[in-house]
């Protein structure tokens, strides 16, 4: 019999038991094997797929309500707009056939907007951009904060990954999500178009629609992704991560609102009606607009014209013809007491309210594709590049 | 495609410059670093620091702020040296950082784990992240599981476990893509008596015949001495003590471990007119230091017939690694 080395004895003592070690015929091996199979370092965009991929299953499997729901109503939204562009354009289509079929005597429709089509696609897009933004903070939020709180990038950079490769696929899943949003209702919106034109030559006249369609409902989504990932990469918690991004988003919603409305009242001959569009659209959801403003090729005015709603208005005062006449009452009347009759108004009667003057509606300009770009461009980048400072293994205190 | 096998060892590499580097001579090493310094803004932590780590099992030892954790973040490639080099299996750090990733795992100290994933989802996804197939990392997610102890709960999310199925899940995480280097970062943090001794267990058993090579760090000496073959002593950054286990504590002089029946005192004092000095006693356990030339046995056997003692057994002292850390570190 040979001595065992030392260990030899400790090894049995300390070694796992199983069903072999208990002295049992063992029915499987749950020892340590090693792993010699294929393991090939990958190209960035391998590594980058494995994480969004993982992104876009845990979101999808965790069946969050606060990504379902606006996913459900912007269906709706864009159903809605499918039934009513269909109605308006038969309605008008008739009625034009009736007034060429009536030489006049039955008048068609006044002339529409130059692409009805990419009016109600534009439409469509706008009317999403808040739910796309709550479902960019209900799967947004958590996706590198929560990272942060359970020390997942230390299990992520303990391995052949990259800062680069980890912020490439979190971007790419969160835009996987949030993309289908304006994406899928836009397609079917514009599959439902195809098939009810009421000529074959649909793609024929809107070649390019298909193309700046894929642009404008794709931009929201990029854009609220790199945000969402800057905001997260800087938070703790995802709480914290969707706090402040929602702050941001109304916080530069409000003061581009409030800026526009400024310049717009003070430029009355439009004068710098450039800046005061892009002024104006300098919100998260205001870019987005513009984008597809530019993608679609339509205006603020063709918008209002159409639904007569949707973009800002403001009336223009026109010069009254007569001077107003002046205050009636010099001294305030005493509290309680009744306002003076008007000059020239009979005894005792009140004046007559005063019909409202409707002046002219002054709208914003549609903002310039380039500056929209710009503006947008920073948007993305920028976020991006501070979630890049910020991820790390470990972090280090510099003493 | 199989990929390229790295060198396992460093053999081939210019041992670190270190004096203590002699400790390991002839033993292929895993990892060593030459004159790495790394700082913190202005604050040096590690100065100069060349050491050598051998394959096998090996502690890192040293008191709180010695240094233990940045050199292993450095050795990850999470900290980049001010000056100096360091290898991996090797592979340089500073250009080769992915591949040793790739061959290395890492249980950190504090918890870690992918939020919203269950068990297995969570180990699979390492490997996946490592580089394997989906398909072989859930099948091998399946099986470390099963060796780390956690076959039962692998489909519960990770959120809920205990401390020490935290701890167990991430040695799973670390094994999943079958690294040849494996860093513990105080793998038996906030463990209770029982969950220690199945993490050393583990421990043990996959640092050795597996084909795997082991970095415990730890200021707990117990769980060194139970799990390593051979220690490095790290203090403000520097190595003071380095060397198998075996090695360190042996004891300079003759030192003797006696169990007695029971003790008697006549019998330590009939060992003293014999030369012999008692060094400490533990009830019926009494060590003593012999002069060099002294032939124990008989010293021992004489004193015992002479006082009617009874000697159960005696053997060579060694030293605890408790005494060669306090040696080291007061040095």
């Amino acid at each position: 019999m040979t001595l065992e080395p030392d260990h030899a004895e400790a090894d049995e003592a300390t070694a796992p038991v199983t069903a072999a070690t208990a002295g049992q015929s063992a029915i499987a091996d749950v020892s340590y094997r090693n792993y010699d199979g294929e393991m090939p370092l990958r190209p960035l965009l391998a590594r980058a797929w494995t994480i969004a991929a993982a992104t876009v299953r845990a979101n999808v499997n965790r069946r969050k309500f606060g990504y379902w729901i606006p996913a459900a109503l912007i269906l709706v939204i864009n159903f809605f707009l499918g039934i009513i562009h269909y109605v308006t354009q038969n309605v008008r289509d008739q009625m034009a056939a009736q007034a060429a079929m009536t030489g006049g005597l039955i008048g068609g429709l006044p002339e529409g907007p130059a692409n009805p089509y990419a009016l109600t696609l534009y439409q469509g897009v706008t009317w999403s951009l808040f739910l796309v933004f709550i479902a960019a903070l209900t799967v947004g939020s958590s996706t590198i904060a929560a990272d942060n709180r359970a020390n997942a990038l230390l299990v992520y950079f303990a391995r052949p990954i990259t800062r680069l490769d980890y912020l490439v696929g979190k971007w790419v899943g969160l835009f996987l999500l949030l993309a289908p949003l304006t994406l899928v209702p836009s397609l079917l919106l514009y599959l439902f178009f195809v098939a009810t034109y009421n000529d074959v030559g649909f793609l024929k006249e809107n070649p390019t629609l298909i193309f700046r369609l894929l642009g404008a409902t794709l931009f929201p989504a990029a854009l609220h992704a790199s945000l969402m990932l800057g905001f997260s990469a800087w938070s703790k918690t995802p709480r914290m991560a969707g706090a402040v991004y929602a702050g941001f988003y109304f916080v530069v919603s409000v003061l581009s609102g409030v800026a526009g409305n400024i310049l717009l009242e003070r430029d009355q001959e439009q004068k710098q009606a450039k800046t005061t569009a892009i002024v104006s659209n300098l919100s998260v959801s205001g870019v987005a607009s513009g984008v597809a403003m530019n993608l679609y090729d339509v205006t603020p005015r063709q918008v209002v014209a159409r639904f007569q709603s949707g973009g800002r208005r403001r009336r223009r005062p026109t010069p009254s013809p007569s001077p107003t006449p002046p205050a009636v009452a010099a001294t305030p009347a005493p509290s309680g007491a009744s306002p003076a009759p008007a000059a020239g108004a009979p005894d005792g009667a009140r004046e007559p309210r005063r019909p409202r003057r409707r002046g002219p509606v002054v709208l914003p300009e549609r903002p310039g594709m380039p500056a929209m770009l710009f503006v947008g461009g920073l948007m993305i980048v920028l976020p991006l590049a501070a979630a890049h400072a910020k991820v790390r293994a470990v972090e280090v205190v510099r003493g | 495609m199989s990929m390229a096998a790295p060198p396992s060892s460093l053999s081939a590499d210019p041992p670190a410059t270190d004096a203590n580097a002699a400790a390991f001579a002839g033993m292929p090493l895993v990892a060593s670093t030459r004159e790495l310094t790394v700082r913190y803004g202005a604050r040096t932590v590690l100065p100069s620091l060349s050491l050598s780590i051998p394959e096998g099992c090996v502690g890192l030892l040293g008191p709180n702020g010695a240094g233990k954790t940045t050199l292993l973040k450095t050795l990850m490639g999470f900290l980049k040296p001010t000056a100096g080099e360091a290898r991996v299996l090797g592979l340089d750090v500073a250009t080769d950082v992915l591949r040793i990733r790739q061959r290395i795992g890492l249980m950190p100290e504090q918890e870690c784990h992918i939020p919203g994933m269950s068990a297995v989802q969570f180990v699979a996804y390492a490997g996946e992240l490592s580089g394997m197939p989906p398909a072989q990392a859930i099948r091998r997610a399946h099986e470390v599981l099963e060796y780390c102890g956690l076959g039962e709960a692998r489909y519960r999310e990770v959120e809920t476990y205990s401390t020490g199925m935290k701890q167990r899940i991430k040695l799973a995480q670390a094994l999943v893509h079958g690294p040849k280097l494996l860093f513990l970062d105080e793998p038996t943090n906030g463990l209770d008596p029982q969950g220690r001794d199945e993490m050393l267990a583990l421990v043990r058993d996959v640092s050795h015949g597996k084909g795997l090579s082991v970095v415990v760090s730890s200021h707990l000496l117990p769980d060194i001495e139970r799990t390593c073959d051979a220690v490095i002593v790290v203090r403000s950054g520097q190595v003071v003590r380095q060397g198998p286990l075996a090695e360190l504590s042996r004891t300079a002089q003759a030192e003797y471990e006696l169990d007695l029946l029971a003790y008697s005192p006549s019998f330590t004092e009939a060992v003293a007119r014999r030369g012999g000095r008692l060094l400490s006693s533990e009830g019926s356990r009494l060590r003593f230091t012999l002069p060099p030339d002294a032939a124990a046995g008989r010293l021992f056997f004489e004193a015992a017939r002479e006082t009617g003692a009874q000697v159960r057994g005696f053997r060579p002292a060694q030293r605890r690694l408790e005494d060669v850390f306090m040696e080291a570190i007061e040095q």
